[in-house]
């Protein structure tokens, strides 16, 4: 009798203790598991972040690239319908797409008078020259703001990472003549364009 | 034995209770982590918005001004619960101290406008908003000014209708599509759905009623805000007093003296006497104006670099001086672009902005350099301008 | 032993529940990542169009130096006098203006017909603008009899007559007396 005791007494013991190795192993298992789990969320939330930072970044540097593109778009419309480039026509409404060539001589300098406190509200970093074609070649530069830096050996050096150009064609009006003797001949409307470069 | 078991419950019974606790602080920290990341997205969105469509706007308003002559007519209803403001002052009275600009209210998205030109309301909140430009020269073309309304601002103007004033007819012509109606009296003056009524005043046609300084206000209209309501009055003398409400009664903001309109035919499309029509105010109009004279300061200095350049042309040893003396003797001696130009400057620079000696001369300087063009162009020389 | 079996089992099957959620999101990502590739044709619209419409007015207005008869040469607007001239002898071989683009071509004899002159001058500015800034363009001038119209002046740098995506500078038409009506148009395409 007190050996059958013993004997389930033993038996209950071992049981017990291979219970309790079990649940032993079984915790460190679940543990495991959880460490498993944990680790591949967060690598899965590091993806998440890479990938959101990434689309974050093209998506700035497009809106940068469409700021730049709608700056172009209306630099070049108030460039194309300056009264201080226009053809005027005395009281009548003044010409489309034409610029005078008399008013365009003497710009350059007005503009670069009046271009801090003036035309940079206007035209910003950019730009902005006309070229003839007919009746023969030659070029004003009517404003010029490039973005520059000083770098570390004190130089002045370009601080923009692309230029957006948009070219017009325009009627260039010569009443004067200027280019008469140069062509050998009168002719008062010529061709050539404008450009308006505007840098980042 | 039986206590083993009686501890082994408790054991567990305490952990389920710590479980759930932990469960719930996590939980609840997780959910507003991520509330919190929606709440911020969302402000940041609508900030994100509100400059789109700023810049949208001020896209819109550069093709506007330069589309001369020309009615726009913009559809807003997506900005209905939005109310952008025209903002434009002169602190100190000279070009260089304006702060002007337009934005939507109750936001950081605003467009700094130091060299545009607009006439607008002070607060705007409609499903359309109306952009019209208009060529202001004096007397060569300085800048296109920019009048801007809306389809629920109203405009009541005041003024004998049997009259044959030429301006009071082009307005009945030109107004014909906007939200403009002609009155004798202030009993025919309503609310509607209007969000901002301005009454504009042809004090020299008289009818009915007029707004006077102290006058009251249209009776019906008295449930409107004090900002819902404005006035302006043309005068006989070419001026115009602004009007604001002050409880039941008119009051005259310039209170300095009456504003004159430079220009040079006021029976013509006149751009600076619409542009009284469309600005928000006394304050507005002049500082607007400011702008103008400012680009004529620039305007006139490159239109003397041509007239000196016509000199030379016509000069008394030049083949296009044989063909026409005449060229030469208008242009020599002349010196009323010069003229133009330093009033100009004067008037930009003085801290009496507006009401300075500068500003008052500058019509008087344009007319000498139109008579001057007359004379160029009636004796087929080149023309100035 | 068949309860271990299915322990390992089941973590397995965990674990590739795991991966598929990872490979799920990875192409959600990318998917998401490709309407960040945007196009916006705005501008290229806008500058097209008036670009074609400018390039256009402005030839019309242009005075050409046309050299017959002498060292001065006539002063001929395109939109006027050539086309003018063009259209009425658009058919026959020789032109009222017969031009030379030079006094030393025109000693060369060297003269065209006003179409050929016109169509060698508006080569010349085309190619110096949208040429350079290479732009397919093409440029007609249509003389318009009924319902149909004879292509008088042609200039073309390829790729543009059938092109889909391209603009018009609109009609330019051209009432020439007794002639008829001239239809001008340049068309755009990049």
């Amino acid at each position: 009798m007190k050996t059958c005791i013993i004997i389930i007494v033993l038996l209950y013991t071992k049981l017990k203790i291979k219970k309790m190795l079990l649940r032993k192993k079984k915790g460190q298992m679940q543990m495991m598991e959880t460490i498993g789990v944990l680790f591949i969320f967060f690598i899965l939330v590091v993806f998440g972040m890479i990938f959101y930072f990434k689309y974050q970044q093209i998506s700035f540097q497009e809106k940068q690239e469409e700021l730049v593109a709608t700056r172009a778009m209306d630099s070049t419309l108030i460039a194309l319908f300056l009264p201080e480039l226009q053809c005027s026509r005395s009281g009548a409404e003044a010409e489309d797409n034409c610029i005078d060539i008399s008013k365009l001589e003497g710009l350059n300098s007005v503009m670069s008078k009046y271009s801090n406190e003036y035309y940079f509200n206007i035209f910003s970093y950019s730009r902005i020259y006309v070229e003839m074609v007919y009746p023969t070649n030659y070029n004003w530069v009517v404003y010029d703001h490039e973005k520059t830096k000083i770098n570390d050996a004190g130089d002045e050096v370009p601080d923009w990472e692309f230029k957006e150009p948009t070219f017009f064609v325009v009627t260039l009006r010569d009443e004067m003549n200027f280019f008469g003797d140069l062509t050998g001949h009168d002719s008062t409307y010529g061709f050539g364009y404008l450009v308006v470069e505007v840098y980042s | 034995m039986t206590d083993i078991f009686k501890n082994r419950g408790k054991n567990g019974q305490m952990t389920m209770t710590f479980n759930w606790i932990y469960v719930l602080i996590a939980g609840g920290i997780i959910l507003l982590f991520f509330v919190g990341l929606v709440v911020k997205q969302k402000a940041s969105s609508e900030q994100k918005l509100s400059y789109d469509i700023t810049r949208i706007l001020e896209s819109i308003i550069t093709a506007a001004t330069v589309s001369e002559q020309t009615k726009n007519f913009i559809d807003t209803s997506g900005l209905v619960d939005y109310t952008i403001n025209f903002d434009c002052e002169i602190d100190g009275g000279s070009f260089k101290n304006i702060f002007s600009g337009y934005g939507l209210d109750t936001t950081s998205a605003t467009v700094e406008t130091p060299i545009e030109a607009i006439f607008a309301p002070k607060k705007v909140s409609a499903p359309e908003i109306v952009v019209w430009s208009l060529p202001y020269e004096l007397p060569f073309k300085v800048i296109d000014l920019l009048m801007l309304t809306s389809s629920n601002t109203k405009y009541y103007v005041l003024a004998d209708p049997s009259s044959t004033d030429s301006f009071l007819t082009e307005l009945q012509n030109i107004t014909d599509d906007l939200n403009f109606e002609f009155v004798e009296s202030f009993d025919e003056m309503e609310v509607g759905s209007n969000y901002h009524i301005r009454i504009v005043d042809f004090d020299y046609l008289p009818v009915f009623d007029t707004i006077t300084d102290g006058g009251p206000i249209p009776p019906l209209l008295e449930e409107l805000s004090e900002d819902q309501v404005s006035a302006v009055s043309f005068m006989a003398d070419g001026t115009v007093n602004y009007y604001y409400r002050e409880e039941n009664d008119f009051q005259i903001e310039n209170v300095w003296g009456a504003i004159h309109i430079f220009s040079l035919d006021p029976e013509e499309r006149d751009a600076a006497k619409y542009g009284t029509i469309f600005a928000g105010g006394a304050d507005e109009y002049m500082c607007n104006m400011m702008k103008a004279f400012k680009r004529l300061e620039i305007v006139s200095d490159v239109y003397l670099d041509k007239f000196e350049q016509l000199k030379e042309y016509y000069t008394e040893n030049g083949v296009h001086d044989l063909a026409n003396q005449d060229c030469r003797i208008f242009l020599e001696g002349d010196n009323s672009v010069e003229n133009l130009h330093a009033e100009a400057k004067t008037c930009v620079s003085d801290v009496a902005g507006y009401l300075s000696a500068g500003c008052t001369n500058i019509e008087g300087a344009a007319i000498l350099v139109k008579e001057l063009n007359e004379n160029l162009y009636n004796n087929n020389c080149v023309t100035l301008y | 032993m068949k309860f271990k079996f299915k322990i390992s089992k089941k973590a397995q099957a965990e674990m590739i529940g795991l991966v598929i959620i990872v490979v799920l999101i990875s192409l959600g990502m990318l998917f998401m990542a490709q309407f960040a590739i945007n196009d916006k044709p705005e501008k290229k619209i806008f500058t097209r169009k008036g670009l074609a419409y400018s390039t256009m007015s402005s030839i019309m207005k242009t005075e050409v130096a046309c050299y017959q008869g002498g060292p001065d040469p006539e002063t001929l607007s395109i939109g006027k006098e050539l086309i003018d001239d063009c259209a009425k002898n658009w058919h026959g071989a020789t032109s009222e203006f017969s031009c030379a683009e030079s006094y030393a071509a025109y000693n060369a004899g060297e003269e065209k017909h006003s179409c050929e002159f016109m169509q060698d001058v508006v080569l010349l500015m085309l190619n110096e603008t949208l040429g350079v800034w290479n732009k397919d363009y093409q440029f007609r001038t249509v003389f318009v009899t009924g319902e149909t119209g004879d292509v008088v002046v042609e200039v073309d740098n390829g790729g543009c007559a059938t092109a889909k995506e391209r603009d018009s500078s609109g009609l330019f038409p051209i009432y020439v007396k007794d002639a008829g009506l001239v239809e001008n148009t340049l068309y755009l395409c990049d």
